[in-house]
């Protein structure tokens, strides 16, 4: 029981997702813009961020794979995934710019890729994943 | 970052890695990125090996997140 518990609390913290947990600030950078460019620390410390975020998400993926807890996170994930399947392109795209000094489209993508992860969030929120 | 970020930040990842160790899980990634994190911060600066092997990793990630989820 208590490992199963243990598995919950997981799973709720892998989305930093929801309440307290704002997982805008893993990012933290804020909206960037032509005066805030994105420069590679900023983005590489960005992706620093999202690495945490998807240590945990596969932490709950996993227990979910395992039936270790409730059924209905299938729909979850795949909730999520919706959002989270958009990021490898964009990824792509905003390291390219950010190598080539393209401020005017790294910062596009860059707010755009921001913006999924807070659709992200809003999806786990709206399907009660709780953060701790 | 400012250095209040960076606590903020580092405090939240603390606590993931720390779940994902009593899970069983391998914190292994999160505790890199936290490490990453801390440097960056202190130098202020980063190399281009130390970017190539945040961009693998995090896409690594993405990849099995994003992955079909196997029959019931």
């Amino acid at each position: 029981m208590k490992i199963v518990r243990t598995l919950v609390l997981a799973a709720t913290l892998t989305l930093p997702i929801s309440g307290c947990a704002n997982i805008q600030k893993l990012f933290e950078i804020g909206t960037a813009s032509i005066t805030n460019p994105v420069t590679p620390t900023m983005l590489k410390n960005a992706e620093d961020g999202m690495i945490v975020v998807f240590a945990g998400l596969n932490a709950y993926r996993d227990t979910c794979v395992k039936g270790l807890i409730p059924p209905d996170c299938r729909t979850i994930i795949q909730s999520i995934q919706v959002y989270t399947r958009q990021l490898p392109p964009l990824l792509i795209k905003a390291r390219a710019f950010v190598r080539n000094n393209d401020q005017v489209n790294a910062v596009v993508i860059y707010n755009t890729i921001l913006d999924l992860i807070e659709s992200a969030k809003a999806t786990a929120v709206k399907n009660n994943v709780r953060v701790i | 970052m400012d250095p209040l970020t960076i606590f903020t930040l580092i405090e939240k990842g603390i606590a993931v890695a720390e779940v994902l160790i009593k899970a069983g899980q391998n914190a292994g990634p999160a505790f890199q990125a936290l490490r990453d994190l801390i440097t960056g911060a202190k130098t202020g600066t980063v190399t281009e090996e130390e970017i190539f092997k945040t961009e693998a990793l995090l896409d690594k990630l993405i990849a099995d997140f994003n992955a079909d989820l196997p029959p019931v």
